[in-house]
């Protein structure tokens, strides 16, 4: 046995190599580097198929990585020619690396594991391929050990977010399917024939990537470098499929192995690559983490998530990586692009990513495990009824999955990412009649989810409405856990909170907002109520400033939907302070008041400049959301309906399971059950009292405040469990079981209910909306420019309906039905006033001329629905608004499809339009009364300006028209000359020109609108650096501080 | 807490609290808009009159011509729009109406519009638009033919439905349905007639296009031969329409002459106000309830009069879809003005109107039509008080309520004015009639009335003069 004593400067000699003579072979040396840790018993058959290897200069070390027993006599039996040199490190990867320092002479490396076999030609195959295709790294083709004709391996891929890919199912068997060299994208550590000159320009292995990454990363910086990587199958080695993916004895760590694979690929991918592969990567992995949560792998969701986290939170280190990445690369990211694992969107995502190799395993492994999943679901009834509901929740949902959410309320229709992108960055919001304020950083949220799904804008829309039980139901499971500390009761609350009728009436009334604040709320009162805890000491205040920024942050994610969200907040912690006099915790109170004060205001920040643009909606507060007036009475709102779900008794019985903790629970239980109860009771006051002490105050939607009653009920069901454990099991028959048994009862009650409401498919939802409906409305723009102008009761109406006095409400879309673009639309300015006083003045029966009063806002139609969508359940519009609408001069009444009127206005003006140079005169500019001049003006015929408006089609001359808000930066030009800028109707912008040419109007406040974003980009990355900051200064924190358990 | 959560639960449970956010029941002023003519509100940026009936062309059967009063506060303009139908295009006419004046536009004047024969027997000629921009106008119409005119409101909205119950297709009596659709969708409307020998529904009366913007005249003696008491019901399966109708009674008639002009009811009312019979020398007066419901009815009809005992009311048995007539002469004394109370006293609503002509010996000759008023205000105003100085003009002023209302006649000056002055004033007793005689008060035929009240009244006018007789309730001020 040979000892490496010296590292770095002993030189290995070959096996065929005399012992001291002075003839040395020419042909080139391998040096075979098998690195092994606590070997198992297949160290001896790996090292004397080394030893018989048909390729005569082959040197054998055995690095071990610190082993508990010296594995020198082991090895001196097995190969007697071999070195073995012991180091400290136990990690493969770093052992790996002592052929840096130990190694000499030799031309190439074979880095392998202590229990690979070789076939005996296997050298010389690769050698021979390396040589031949001028490779840098040779990987072997890899059988099962056990059953050599199950392939393991034959090189492998990656595909967008680093998951490693064979392409090899399980089980599959060699029939030379794969034979065949080709070039790879890495190969596995666990037979890797590497240049050694190569091994040493790239410093070897990056130790700090083990596990998971560490070959995919030497062989992707082996491609930047422009090196070849091959895998060459006729060399073919054996090895035990259950050792796979470890390098030293060790049991893998997904969770590390998850983090390096995402660190790999943020070090060694382009930045261009960078910009859509992390949001997507994130986003993907919300994705499988709900999968692998529902699969009930759950084990596995810290893995998939916090790899993105980790790596995001370490992105400095991350930085250094980059450029040294950057110094060696050679080739672009493209060029690698065919190596990598492809795919199109879903088909991609299901085959690459979650079909990724172990994930395959894992499917593989479910159905193995089938058996004992439903042994211990015996065992866990919970488990078992949470699947069982997650069935329903499917089924429920199927016509939603498959044919997708229809647009009804503000589930109008997606668009394309750039479509979303570029609402977000222009200037100018085309919502109502248009406005200068910023967009709802709602679209940047819209088009990352779409981004996730591969652009498929479609599966993101339906997937956020669908998700929303599950994220609400695990939302609520944290703040019950957060609470009890118990599985139990935490289970419990995340189910009765998920099955409230809540959610599906948001769905079925098609309330994004709503919904999204059901889904997300637990989790920005669980935070906040985390950060009630006292602080003490330097760490707990830093954990606590970063508990708060991630408030901030959560809150600001859930504004982006729902603007009305910190109220919920707000409403949780008044809730706590007014349980205070009955049962204590007035500082908790205080302390979740004040967190999410902060919280607000944090999120205020992060959303500037659009949440500047929301201070000054209080002029309009229904474009925050009060535009709603529901006829609920006490009944339906105590038993949450507000739609078509929750109609019967099964409502009831979450309301009567929360009851047991209040009826029977003792101390910490009964405070808390309290707690849950004021939470619940201000959640059906805030819809409650204003339907019944003033109903003709518009006020938000109800499934907002009621998923804040939901989250009470649940959190007092499941300490329902916490009191049947502690305060009911175990006593003598009495009331405390009759109420226990009630309240079980009450919440099977409520699990028939939501079951019984999964049989339509899509909870209630329309099985079809306007725009289908309407679809001739997408070729009516080659007519010109207009709008759709919706009337009736804004429950029914599409986006974010205007108000008027009288609760009628009105929204505005364009060129057709209107989509997600025109949702959270800008405040109501004063032409958006103008509408609503015509509506006003039509439905008053003030005016018989509502066409024209509307037509110089190019309204078209104007539709009402009496329907949320076809096929919906018909509610009465407002009383007068049918008959005023019939009685209009102006109006021609089309063919529509039942629950939809839809008007023709005979007087419409496109937009952009042209009046006739004969006819300018009679067009009203400036006027003080813009309701008086559209109702008298005759501008006679106007043409309508074609193509697009910042390159028409030649037009004039005459004034042309333009249908947006007044606006000093709108202008326009002809030939390059700017035209005169008008304000026609007193509202709108006109432009004089005076020759036939092609019209360019255009918008001057886009800079602005760039700088806005600049500043709120920079207020993020700042943001991001005080979490970073704050993260970074409390990683040596204390064990974590739990509340008293209940 | 125990005790809030449940009590709030047992009583949102055992009792049902309801909130009371339902929508709020139609308004007083609703009801009368809907049931009449009413002047528009102050804040009305532009309010619509729709005039059905009526010929445009000199020498027509019923020449047209429109009356605008404005009551507002400024003066006002208004657009007069004649839509002839066929393939002419509508034309128009701006005019400025003074404050508190009156303003006739002759339909010839803005439009040469010639009735022509239309498809299957149907007669197209002009609807009038009248748009006044600005609130408090009223419009009336006058149409003039067989040596009679006839003056009425016309329409503040179109309908679905409109009822007429009076109406004869007899020897001498020319009975036109004028189908009005000004709006820029097409109309189909179906024409049913209950008279006196039962339910008619002419086949070819059924399906009636009327195209948008235009009119379409309905000669129901061509369908519906021969019967003394003719009802017509017009309902629209698709659109809107205004609906008048006109009876030209000719030479050929054995007992009226003149031409009578009725806008239609939008509905069956259970009670029903017609002020202004006065029983005279070779006056006629009738009242017609129409029954256009299957089930038969009955009616009380109670005469009220300031100046006689209460009567005891006459029962009035009306078979299902069929229609009686009542005179009235048995009903007041002799030369005793009153007014009639139709009240049905079972389910099913009717329609009522009065039928009245004038003969030999009395001075005037004429005939004419109106509906009875199911609603009361207390405001009524007239575009006009009478049409030559040599009529006899008076407004009959009809209280229905339970007390004394005391009424005042106000007048704008001739040609306009800031506010009307009062010309008279009067003390109706509950249940009771008076009535004002513009010749003896000295109102001009170019001032505009105003009937004001300080309880629900309801005002007709009626108008006897060598040019002819008319009746028409006033336009009623919610």
């Amino acid at each position: 046995m040979a000892s490496g004593e010296s590292p770095g400067t002993q030189a290995l000699r070959g096996h065929g190599e005399e012992s001291g003579g002075a003839l040395r072979t020419e042909i080139p040396t391998v040096a075979a580097v098998v690195v092994t840790r606590n070997p198992g018993p297949r160290l001896e058959r790996a090292l004397q198929s080394l030893g018989s290897q048909d390729y005569p200069s082959v040197a054998v070390l055995v690095v071990d990585a610190a082993s508990e027993h010296d594995p020198g006599e082991r090895v001196t039996g097995a190969l007697p020619d071999a070195f073995v040199h012991r180091v400290p490190q136990s990690s493969f990867a770093a052992a790996a690396n002592e052929a840096l320092y130990t190694v000499r002479n030799a031309t190439f490396l074979l880095i392998c594991h202590d229990d690979v076999v070789f076939d005996p030609g296997v050298v010389r195959l690769m050698l021979e391929e390396a040589y031949r295709s001028n490779a840098g790294i040779v990987g072997p083709k890899i059988v099962d050990a056990d059953n050599p004709e199950v392939l393991l391996e034959v090189g492998r891929s990656i595909d967008q977010f680093g998951n490693p890919h064979t392409g090899i199912e399980p089980g599959e068997l060699d029939q030379a399917q794969h034979d065949a060299v080709r070039d790879v994208f890495y190969v596995s550590d666990a037979a890797m024939f590497v240049r050694t000159d190569l091994f040493h320009e790239l410093g070897g292995f990056d130790a700090s990537l083990f596990p998971g990454a560490e070959d995919i990363d030497l062989c992707w910086r082996a491609r930047l470098a422009g090196a070849r990587v091959l895998v060459a199958p006729e060399a073919r080695v054996q090895q035990p499929e259950a050792a796979r993916n470890r390098g030293d004895g060790a049991a893998a760590d997904p969770v590390a192995a998850a983090r390096n694979r995402v660190r790999t690929l943020l070090t060694l991918s382009s930045a261009r690559t960078l910009l859509w592969v992390v949001p997507a990567g994130v986003a993907a992995s919300f994705v499988e983490a709900f999968l692998l949560t529902i699969t009930l792998r759950r084990g596995r969701v810290r893995s998939t998530l916090g790899a993105w986290w980790w790596n995001l939170r370490h992105f400095r280190e991350i930085g250094r990586g980059r450029r040294r990445a950057r110094q060696g690369r050679r080739i672009d990211d493209r060029d690698l692009r065919q190596l990598r694992a492809r795919g199109t969107r879903m088909r991609g995502f299901v085959a690459e990513h979650v079909a990724s190799d172990d994930r395959v395993r894992s499917i593989a492994d479910a159905s193995r495990s089938a058996v004992s999943a439903a042994t211990e679901s015996t065992r866990q009834p919970l488990f078992a009824l949470a699947a069982l509901l997650a069935l329903v929740w499917v089924v429920g949902s199927r016509h939603l999955l498959t044919g997708g959410v229809p647009a009804v309320g503000t589930f109008a229709r997606w668009p394309g990412i750039v479509d979303t992108l570029s609402t977000y960055a222009s200037g100018w919001r085309y919502t109502g009649l248009g406005s200068s304020t910023a967009a709802p950083p709602g679209l940047v949220a819209m088009a990352g989810l779409t981004t996730a799904v591969f652009g498929a804008a479609g599966l993101a829309h339906t997937l956020v409405v669908v998700l929303a039980f599950p994220v609400g139901a695990y939302g609520a499971y944290r703040f019950t856990r957060g609470i009890t500390q118990e599985f139990a009761p935490s289970a419990v609350a995340g189910l009765a909170y998920a099955l409230n009728p809540v959610p599906r009436n948001a769905i079925a009334a098609g309330r994004l907002g709503p919904l999204a604040l059901f889904a997300l709320g637990p989790f920005l009162i669980s935070i906040a109520l985390r950060r009630a805890d006292p602080v003490r000491g330097v760490q707990q205040r830093r954990r606590t400033l970063t508990g708060l920024l991630g408030l901030g942050a959560l809150l600001a994610f859930t504004t982006a939907w729902y603007q009305l969200a910190p109220l919920l907040l707000l409403a949780a912690a008044a809730a706590i302070m007014v349980a205070a006099p009955l049962v204590g915790g007035f500082r908790i109170g205080v302390r979740m008041l004040v967190a999410s004060a902060i919280a607000v205001v944090i999120a205020a920040v992060l959303l500037v400049p659009w949440s500047l643009a929301l201070l000054g909606a209080g002029d309009d507060p229904a474009s925050l959301g009060f535009s709603f007036r529901p006829r609920l009475d006490l009944v339906d709102v105590l038993r949450f309906h507000s739609g078509p779900a929750g109609g019967g008794w099964a409502a009831w019985g979450f309301v009567a399971a929360g009851a047991l903790a209040l009826i029977v629970g003792r101390g910490p239980r009964f405070a808390w059950a309290t707690r849950a109860w004021i939470m619940a009771l201000i959640g059906w006051a805030l819809v409650w009292l204003p339907a019944r002490f003033a109903p003709d105050v518009s006020v938000p939607a109800p499934e907002a405040a009621l998923s804040l009653a939901a989250l009470g009920v649940a959190l007092a069901a499941g300490l329902g469990v916490s009191v049947f454990v502690e305060d009911v099991r175990g006593r003598g028959l009495g009331a405390r079981q009759a109420v226990a048994v009630l309240a079980a009862a009450g919440f099977v009650l409520g699990v028939l209910g939501f079951t019984a409401d999964a049989g339509d498919g899509r909870w209630g939802a329309p099985d079809g909306d306007w725009p289908a409906a309407l679809a001739f409305l997408q070729t009516e723009r080659d007519s010109g420019g207009f709008r759709v102008l919706w009337v009736g009761d804004p429950s029914l109406l599409p986006l974010d309906p205007f108000v008027t006095g009288d609760g009628t409400g009105y929204s505005l879309t364009r060129n057709g039905s209107g989509d997600a673009q025109e949702l959270w639309r800008a405040p109501s300015g004063r032409a958006d006033g103008l509408v609503g006083d015509a509506v006003e003045l039509a439905a008053g029966g003030r005016t018989d001329r509502l066409g024209h009063l509307v037509a110089p806002m190019s309204v078209r139609y104007i539709a009402m629905p009496s329907r949320a969508g076809p096929g919906a359940t018909p509610q009465a519009p407002p009383a007068r608004l049918p008959g005023a609408l019939a009685s209009q001069l102006d109006l021609a009444r089309l063919e529509a499809p039942p629950g939809l009127a839809l008007y023709e206005n005979t007087a419409w003006i496109p937009t952009p339009g042209t009046v006739r140079s004969a006819n300018v005169d009679r067009v009203p500019l400036g006027s003080k009364n813009p309701t008086g001049a559209a109702l008298r003006a005759d501008v006679g015929r106007v043409n309508a300006v074609r193509g697009s408006p910042s390159a028409s089609a030649p037009t004039g001359p005459g004034l042309v028209l333009w249908s947006e808000a007044f606006d000093g930066d709108w202008s326009a030009t002809v030939g390059g000359k700017a035209l005169r800028h008008v304000k026609p109707f007193g509202w709108a912008n006109g432009f004089d020109a005076r020759a036939r040419g092609s019209v360019s109007i255009d918008y001057g406040g886009q800079l602005r609108r760039y700088g806005m974003i600049a500043l709120q980009a920079v207020l993020v990355l700042a943001f991001l650096v005080v979490v970073w900051r704050s993260s970074a200064s409390r990683r040596a924190r204390p064990p974590r501080v739990r509340r008293q358990s209940p | 807490m125990l005790l809030v959560v449940g009590g709030c639960i047992a009583v949102a449970a055992a009792f049902g609290v309801r909130s009371t956010g339902a929508a709020p029941a139609t308004s007083t002023a609703g009801a009368v808009a809907q049931a009449v003519p009413t002047v528009a509100g102050a804040d009305t940026v532009s309010a619509t009159w729709y005039c059905a009936e009526g010929t445009g062309a000199p020498g027509g059967r019923a020449d047209e011509t429109i009356l605008i009063a404005n009551e507002g506060d400024a003066e006002a303009s208004a657009v007069v729009t004649v839509m002839p139908g066929g393939q002419a295009g509508p034309e128009s006419r701006q005019v400025t109406v003074p404050r508190g004046a009156q303003v006739r536009v002759s339909v010839s004047s803005v439009l040469q519009a010639p009735e022509q024969p239309g498809d299957a027997g149907l007669i197209v000629g002009p609807g009038v638009v009248v748009e006044v921009f600005g609130g408090r106008s009223v419009v009336e119409h006058e149409i003039e033919g067989e040596n009679d005119l006839a003056v009425g409101p016309c329409a503040r909205q179109a309908g679905t439905d409109w009822y007429f119950a009076g109406g004869t297709t007899e020897r001498g009596a020319q009975e036109n349905a004028a189908l009005f659709n000004p709006f820029p969708d097409d109309a189909i409307v179906d024409l049913t007639f209950a008279t006196d020998a039962g339910f008619i529904a002419p086949a070819d009366l059924q399906s009636i296009a009327v195209p948008r913007r235009s009119r379409i005249t309905v000669p129901i003696g061509n369908f519906v031969l021969r019967q003394a008491q003719v009802a017509l019901h017009a309902h629209v399966r698709t659109g809107r329409i205004v609906a008048e109708r006109s009876t030209a009674f000719t030479a050929e008639n054995e007992t009226r002459r003149g031409l009578t002009l009725s806008l239609g009811a939008p509905r069956p009312e259970s009670s029903w106000s017609v002020p202004g019979v006065v029983p005279e020398d070779g006056a006629l007066h009738s009242v017609l309830v129409a029954n256009f419901d299957p089930a038969a009815t009955e009616v009380e009809i109670s005469p009220r009069s300031e100046q006689q005992p209460p009567a005891s009311p006459k029962r009035v048995p009306v078979g299902g879809r069929s229609v009686a007539a009542v005179d009235l002469a048995s009903l007041g004394g002799p030369e005793a003005p009153f007014a009639v109370d139709v009240r049905t006293t079972r389910p099913s609503p009717v329609v009522v109107e009065e039928l009245a002509s004038w003969g030999p010996p009395n001075a005037a000759t004429g005939s004419a039509t109106s509906l009875g008023s199911p609603v009361r205000a207390r405001g009524w105003t007239f575009a006009v008080g009478r049409l030559a100085p040599e009529d006899v003009a008076t407004i009959s002023v009809f209280n229905p309520g339970p007390g004394r209302a005391t009424v005042k006649l106000l007048a704008y000056a001739s040609g306009g004015g800031a506010a009307p002055g009062s010309v008279g004033e009067l003390a109706v007793p509950a249940r009771s009639q008076a009535q004002f005689d513009l010749s003896d008060l000295g109102v001009a035929p170019d001032q505009v009335v105003v009937v004001r009240a300080d309880a629900p009244v309801v005002a007709a006018r009626r108008i006897l003069g060598p040019t002819g007789a008319s009746l028409a309730l006033g336009v009623a001020e919610p």
